[in-house]
Protein backbone atom coordinates (compact mmCIF):
# COMPACT_ATOMS: atom_id res chain seq x y z
CA UNK A 1 0.00 0.00 0.00
CA UNK A 2 2.99 2.32 -0.32
CA UNK A 3 2.62 5.08 -2.94
CA UNK A 4 -1.07 5.90 -2.78
CA UNK A 5 -2.86 7.89 -5.46
CA UNK A 6 -5.41 10.54 -4.48
CA UNK A 7 -8.11 8.11 -5.49
CA UNK A 8 -6.76 5.40 -3.14
CA UNK A 9 -6.35 7.99 -0.45
CA UNK A 10 -9.95 9.23 -0.78
CA UNK A 11 -11.20 5.66 -0.29
CA UNK A 12 -9.06 5.13 2.78
CA UNK A 13 -10.14 8.45 4.28
CA UNK A 14 -13.78 7.51 3.86
CA UNK A 15 -13.16 4.05 5.33
CA UNK A 16 -11.34 5.67 8.26
CA UNK A 17 -14.56 7.47 9.20
CA UNK A 18 -16.20 4.10 9.78
CA UNK A 19 -13.56 1.67 11.02
CA UNK A 20 -9.94 1.63 12.19
CA UNK A 21 -7.45 1.29 9.34
CA UNK A 22 -4.75 -1.36 9.38
CA UNK A 23 -1.24 -0.25 10.30
CA UNK A 24 -0.15 -0.49 6.66
CA UNK A 25 -3.09 1.63 5.53
CA UNK A 26 -2.41 4.24 8.21
CA UNK A 27 1.25 4.55 7.27
CA UNK A 28 0.53 4.75 3.55
CA UNK A 29 -2.15 7.37 4.11
CA UNK A 30 0.04 9.45 6.39
CA UNK A 31 2.91 9.41 3.90
CA UNK A 32 0.55 10.52 1.14
CA UNK A 33 -1.00 13.32 3.22
CA UNK A 34 2.41 14.80 3.94
CA UNK A 35 3.03 15.46 0.27
CA UNK A 36 -0.50 16.04 -1.04
CA UNK A 37 -2.35 19.28 -0.22
CA UNK A 38 -5.47 18.16 -2.10
CA UNK A 39 -5.94 15.10 0.09
CA UNK A 40 -5.00 16.95 3.26
CA UNK A 41 -7.83 19.37 2.45
CA UNK A 42 -10.27 16.55 1.85
CA UNK A 43 -9.36 15.03 5.21
CA UNK A 44 -10.27 18.19 7.12
CA UNK A 45 -13.37 18.64 4.98
CA UNK A 46 -14.62 15.15 5.82
CA UNK A 47 -14.17 15.92 9.51
CA UNK A 48 -16.07 19.19 9.09
CA UNK A 49 -18.89 17.45 7.19
CA UNK A 50 -19.24 15.00 10.04
CA UNK A 51 -19.60 17.84 12.53
CA UNK A 52 -22.09 19.64 10.28
CA UNK A 53 -24.19 16.49 9.83
CA UNK A 54 -24.35 15.99 13.61
CA UNK A 55 -25.56 19.58 13.94
CA UNK A 56 -28.23 19.11 11.28
CA UNK A 57 -30.87 20.63 11.01
CA UNK A 58 -28.84 23.51 12.40
CA UNK A 59 -30.01 26.65 14.16
CA UNK A 60 -33.75 27.23 14.60
CA UNK A 61 -33.46 30.63 13.00
CA UNK A 62 -30.90 32.64 11.17
CA UNK A 63 -27.92 33.47 13.28
CA UNK A 64 -27.96 36.83 15.05
CA UNK A 65 -25.88 39.52 13.36
CA UNK A 66 -22.19 39.05 14.06
CA UNK A 67 -20.46 41.76 15.99
CA UNK A 68 -16.71 41.85 16.28
CA UNK B 1 -57.10 14.03 19.22
CA UNK B 2 -55.67 13.11 22.62
CA UNK B 3 -54.21 16.01 24.56
CA UNK B 4 -51.45 16.00 27.11
CA UNK B 5 -52.44 16.07 30.77
CA UNK B 6 -53.10 19.58 31.90
CA UNK B 7 -50.23 19.67 34.34
CA UNK B 8 -48.23 22.86 34.89
CA UNK B 9 -46.00 23.55 31.94
CA UNK B 10 -47.35 20.58 29.97
CA UNK B 11 -47.04 20.79 26.23
CA UNK B 12 -50.09 20.16 24.14
CA UNK B 13 -50.78 19.10 20.55
CA UNK B 14 -50.50 22.71 19.33
CA UNK B 15 -46.94 23.02 20.66
CA UNK B 16 -45.97 19.99 18.64
CA UNK B 17 -47.99 20.64 15.55
CA UNK B 18 -46.20 23.86 14.69
CA UNK B 19 -43.03 21.81 14.16
CA UNK B 20 -44.79 19.61 11.61
CA UNK B 21 -43.39 21.34 8.47
CA UNK B 22 -39.81 21.03 9.69
CA UNK B 23 -40.28 17.43 10.74
CA UNK B 24 -41.79 16.69 7.34
CA UNK B 25 -38.76 18.22 5.63
CA UNK B 26 -36.41 16.18 7.80
CA UNK B 27 -38.30 12.95 7.10
CA UNK B 28 -38.61 13.63 3.37
CA UNK B 29 -34.89 14.21 3.05
CA UNK B 30 -34.27 10.69 4.22
CA UNK B 31 -37.33 8.75 3.09
CA UNK B 32 -37.94 10.42 -0.31
CA UNK B 33 -41.55 9.30 -0.18
CA UNK B 34 -44.30 11.71 0.91
CA UNK B 35 -46.61 8.99 2.26
CA UNK B 36 -43.84 7.33 4.30
CA UNK B 37 -42.61 10.70 5.57
CA UNK B 38 -46.15 11.70 6.54
CA UNK B 39 -46.59 8.44 8.47
CA UNK B 40 -43.28 8.86 10.31
CA UNK B 41 -44.17 12.44 11.30
CA UNK B 42 -47.68 11.47 12.37
CA UNK B 43 -46.35 8.63 14.53
CA UNK B 44 -43.81 11.04 16.02
CA UNK B 45 -46.48 13.59 16.95
CA UNK B 46 -48.71 10.92 18.48
CA UNK B 47 -45.79 9.57 20.50
CA UNK B 48 -44.87 13.11 21.55
CA UNK B 49 -48.39 13.85 22.80
CA UNK B 50 -48.47 10.58 24.75
CA UNK B 51 -45.05 11.25 26.19
CA UNK B 52 -45.37 15.00 26.70
CA UNK B 53 -45.02 14.60 30.47
CA UNK B 54 -41.61 13.01 29.96
CA UNK B 55 -40.26 16.01 28.05
CA UNK B 56 -37.56 17.17 30.42
CA UNK B 57 -37.03 20.61 29.01
CA UNK B 58 -33.39 21.53 28.62
CA UNK B 59 -33.24 20.75 24.94
CA UNK B 60 -35.66 22.50 22.62
CA UNK B 61 -38.99 20.90 21.76
CA UNK B 62 -37.79 20.59 18.19
CA UNK B 63 -34.68 18.67 19.22
CA UNK B 64 -36.79 16.35 21.33
CA UNK B 65 -39.25 15.74 18.48
CA UNK B 66 -36.42 15.05 16.04
CA UNK B 67 -35.03 12.52 18.51
CA UNK B 68 -38.33 10.63 18.31
CA UNK B 69 -38.58 11.08 14.55
CA UNK B 70 -35.14 9.51 13.97
CA UNK B 71 -36.39 6.20 15.34
CA UNK B 72 -39.50 6.34 13.18
CA UNK B 73 -37.37 7.08 10.11
CA UNK B 74 -35.06 4.14 10.80
CA UNK B 75 -38.11 1.86 11.17
CA UNK B 76 -39.44 3.11 7.83
CA UNK B 77 -36.08 2.65 6.06
CA UNK B 78 -35.82 -0.87 7.44
CA UNK B 79 -39.32 -1.71 6.25
CA UNK B 80 -38.93 -0.34 2.73
CA UNK B 81 -35.46 -1.89 2.32
CA UNK B 82 -36.96 -5.29 2.96
CA UNK B 83 -39.51 -4.67 0.24
CA UNK B 84 -37.31 -3.27 -2.51
CA UNK B 85 -33.70 -3.95 -3.41
CA UNK B 86 -30.90 -1.51 -4.01
CA UNK B 87 -30.56 0.09 -7.44
CA UNK B 88 -27.62 -1.47 -9.28
CA UNK B 89 -25.93 1.82 -10.11
CA UNK B 90 -25.69 2.75 -6.43
CA UNK B 91 -23.42 -0.22 -5.74
CA UNK B 92 -20.88 0.72 -8.43
CA UNK B 93 -17.99 3.13 -7.83
CA UNK B 94 -18.01 4.23 -11.46
CA UNK B 95 -19.40 7.70 -10.78
CA UNK B 96 -16.69 8.39 -8.18
CA UNK B 97 -13.97 7.12 -10.50
CA UNK B 98 -14.98 10.03 -12.75
CA UNK B 99 -13.74 12.46 -10.09
CA UNK B 100 -10.19 11.28 -10.80
CA UNK B 101 -7.88 11.25 -13.79
CA UNK B 102 -6.54 7.88 -14.99
CA UNK B 103 -3.34 8.50 -12.98
CA UNK B 104 -5.39 8.79 -9.77
CA UNK B 105 -5.14 12.57 -9.31
CA UNK B 106 -8.25 14.70 -8.84
CA UNK B 107 -9.79 15.98 -12.08
CA UNK B 108 -10.50 19.19 -10.22
CA UNK B 109 -8.31 19.92 -7.21
CA UNK B 110 -10.32 20.27 -3.99
CA UNK B 111 -10.40 23.90 -2.84
CA UNK B 112 -9.20 25.32 0.45
CA UNK B 113 -12.29 25.81 2.65
CA UNK B 114 -10.81 28.30 5.11
CA UNK B 115 -12.65 28.21 8.44
CA UNK B 116 -15.90 26.47 7.59
CA UNK B 117 -16.99 26.20 11.27
CA UNK B 118 -18.62 29.60 10.98
CA UNK B 119 -21.18 28.01 8.66
CA UNK B 120 -22.56 25.95 11.54
CA UNK B 121 -24.34 29.00 12.94
CA UNK B 122 -26.03 29.78 9.64
CA UNK B 123 -29.45 28.48 8.66
CA UNK B 124 -28.55 28.96 5.01
CA UNK B 125 -25.63 26.56 5.22
CA UNK B 126 -27.93 23.78 6.36
CA UNK B 127 -30.33 24.57 3.53
CA UNK B 128 -27.44 24.10 1.10
CA UNK B 129 -26.58 20.83 2.84
CA UNK B 130 -30.20 19.70 2.42
CA UNK B 131 -30.09 20.48 -1.30
CA UNK B 132 -26.85 18.57 -1.60
CA UNK B 133 -28.28 15.57 0.25
CA UNK B 134 -31.40 15.68 -1.91
CA UNK B 135 -29.20 15.41 -4.99
CA UNK B 136 -27.76 12.07 -3.83
CA UNK B 137 -29.31 8.76 -4.90
CA UNK B 138 -31.78 7.49 -2.33
CA UNK B 139 -29.90 4.68 -0.56
CA UNK B 140 -26.70 6.77 -0.64
CA UNK B 141 -28.47 9.61 1.16
CA UNK B 142 -30.06 7.21 3.64
CA UNK B 143 -26.73 5.56 4.45
CA UNK B 144 -25.11 8.96 4.98
CA UNK B 145 -27.97 10.22 7.15
CA UNK B 146 -27.89 7.12 9.33
CA UNK B 147 -24.11 7.27 9.68
CA UNK B 148 -23.46 10.99 10.06
CA UNK B 149 -26.74 12.60 11.08
CA UNK B 150 -27.98 9.83 13.38
CA UNK B 151 -24.58 8.40 14.34
CA UNK B 152 -25.34 4.70 13.76
CA UNK B 153 -22.55 2.15 13.31
CA UNK B 154 -21.93 0.84 9.79
CA UNK B 155 -23.05 -2.64 10.84
CA UNK B 156 -26.49 -1.36 11.84
CA UNK B 157 -26.76 0.69 8.65
CA UNK B 158 -26.04 -2.32 6.42
CA UNK B 159 -28.64 -4.31 8.35
CA UNK B 160 -31.26 -1.55 8.09
CA UNK B 161 -30.67 -1.19 4.37
CA UNK B 162 -30.51 -4.96 3.98
CA UNK B 163 -27.24 -4.77 1.98
CA UNK B 164 -23.70 -6.19 2.19
CA UNK B 165 -20.88 -4.42 4.02
CA UNK B 166 -19.08 -3.66 0.77
CA UNK B 167 -22.19 -2.09 -0.77
CA UNK B 168 -22.66 -0.11 2.40
CA UNK B 169 -19.09 1.12 2.12
CA UNK B 170 -19.67 2.25 -1.49
CA UNK B 171 -22.76 4.24 -0.46
CA UNK B 172 -20.90 6.07 2.30
CA UNK B 173 -17.94 6.76 0.03
CA UNK B 174 -20.20 8.17 -2.67
CA UNK B 175 -22.14 10.28 -0.17
CA UNK B 176 -18.98 11.85 1.23
CA UNK B 177 -17.34 12.54 -2.11
CA UNK B 178 -20.48 13.94 -3.71
CA UNK B 179 -21.43 16.04 -0.71
CA UNK B 180 -17.92 17.40 -0.49
CA UNK B 181 -18.07 18.43 -4.11
CA UNK B 182 -21.57 19.88 -3.78
CA UNK B 183 -20.79 21.90 -0.64
CA UNK B 184 -17.63 23.23 -2.21
CA UNK B 185 -19.52 24.35 -5.29
CA UNK B 186 -22.64 25.73 -3.63
CA UNK B 187 -21.36 27.06 -0.31
CA UNK B 188 -17.62 27.66 -0.34
CA UNK B 189 -17.29 28.92 -3.92
CA UNK B 190 -20.62 30.73 -3.68
CA UNK B 191 -19.02 32.78 -0.89
CA UNK B 192 -21.04 31.24 1.94
CA UNK B 193 -24.42 32.40 0.70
Amino acid sequence: MIGLSCKDSSRLMSLEQDQPLTLGQRIALRLHLVICTACARVKTQLAFMRRAARDYPGPDNDDPPHRH
Amino acid sequence: MAMAQDSPGALDAKDFDRHRPQLMKYAMLQLRNPAHAEDAVQETLVAAIRGAASFAGGSSVRTWLIGILKHKIIDAIRKSSREQSLDQFETSTEDMDGLFRPDGHYEEKPAHWGNPEEALSRRRFFEVMELCMASLPKATAQAFAMREVMGLETREICANLNITTSNCWVLLYRARMKLRECLEKNWIKAGGR
